[in-house]
């Protein structure tokens, strides 16, 4: 048996992260697959995939369900060489005069502080072993102008956008790539409590007239966890789409 | 349903919508006769309306709706 090589994918049940798992998971021995309410995709990659796939449950607006993710990966010597972080707020549309500040800093605790709180101690790892790759899926409305009433979803993409660049520049010394991909609007479950005119409008905005598929954003996230990226760190890479 | 019932319907819809009891819908009310009638409100009116009518709007339906009364056109054409 070889050297392990592990992969966290945060919010693993995803359509994204099962998407991923699926295209990378050969170059993994162990893929830790973090969920929160939907154990069946999970499920349905441990079935098809095996052992590899290590289910693991955290709900990120319980910092304790967060520690006893952290203590599960220390405690099984489950260090990961790579983490990919596909936790998301939800896209609802609220003017900023209505804004529920206790919706805000939920979704704060559970996309930024969540992912500080879990990639602090693995960092440090692989500090020490000179390699790791991090990718946050974030939001084309990260470059620009976003659109109008999302600005508690915008906000939280920038704390993670300022995030992962303050990261990639304290850890480039270490030898650890720290990376975004930025994607236009997804056709996944993600946007179903998005009314269906507002998805459309995004889509018909799009030079391709339609929403991105899962499949044509994952091999950007693919290309950053390889070695050919070895380079690569404190980029936000837009995937907006070409016709 | 009338073209009277319908339109009361929508009245309610607006009222509820944005939050003002004071709004009475005449078929040339446009956008500009509503101060917070905008890109917004205009998604939340027709999920709203989509929900109550049991309907569907299309995009393109919905950017030539010009005032109430293509509203209530364009409603009264898909519950026929």
């Amino acid at each position: 048996m070889g050297e392990e090589k592990i992969l966290l994918v945060i919010g693993a049940s995803s359509d994204v992260g099962s998407a991923l798992i699926r295209r990378v998971h050969k170059n993994y021995t162990k893929i830790i697959a973090h969920y929160n309410n939907n154990i069946s995709g999970i499920e349905l990659l441990r079935d098809e995939l095996g052992d590899i796939i290590i289910p693991v449950h955290a709900e990120f607006d319980d910092t304790t369900s967060v520690d006893s993710m952290i203590d599960f990966i220390k405690d099984n010597g489950y260090f990961p060489e790579h983490i990919v972080d596909l936790v998301s707020p939800k896209c609802r549309n609220e003017r900023f005069h209505k804004i529920n500040t206790e919706e805000l800093e939920k979704n704060f605790r559970c996309s930024v502080s969540s992912f500080a709180r879990i990639t602090a101690p693995i960092i440090n790892n692989m500090s020490k072993n000179k390699r790791g790759k991090i990718v946050v899926m974030l939001t084309v409305y990260t470059e620009n102008i976003p659109p109008k009433f999302l600005s508690s979803y915008v906000s939280v993409k920038y704390a993670l956008l300022g995030m992962v660049k303050s990261m990639a520049v304290e850890y480039a010394g270490k030898g650890i790539c720290i990376n975004a991909v930025s994607p236009d609007m997804m056709d996944t479950n993600f946007i179903s409590e998005i009314p269906r005119i507002a998805v459309e409008q995004t889509a018909e905005k799009n030079v391709m007239g339609r929403l991105l598929s899962v499949d044509e954003v994952i091999p950007t996230f693919e290309y950053l966890l390889s070695d050919a990226a070895d380079r690569v760190t404190g980029q936000n890479i837009l995937i907006t789409g070409v016709k | 349903m009338t073209r009277n019932e319908t339109m009361r319907k929508l009245n309610e819809i607006f009222v509820e919508v944005f939050d003002d009891n004071s709004i009475h819908l005449q078929e040339s009310t446009t956008a500009s006769d509503i101060e917070d009638w905008d890109s917004l409100a205009q998604i939340t009116l027709v999920s709203t309306i989509e929900e109550y009518f049991g309907v569907e709007l299309t995009l393109t339906e919905v950017n030539k709706l010009q005032n109430v009364g293509e509203f209530l056109d364009c409603i009264l054409s898909k519950l026929r």
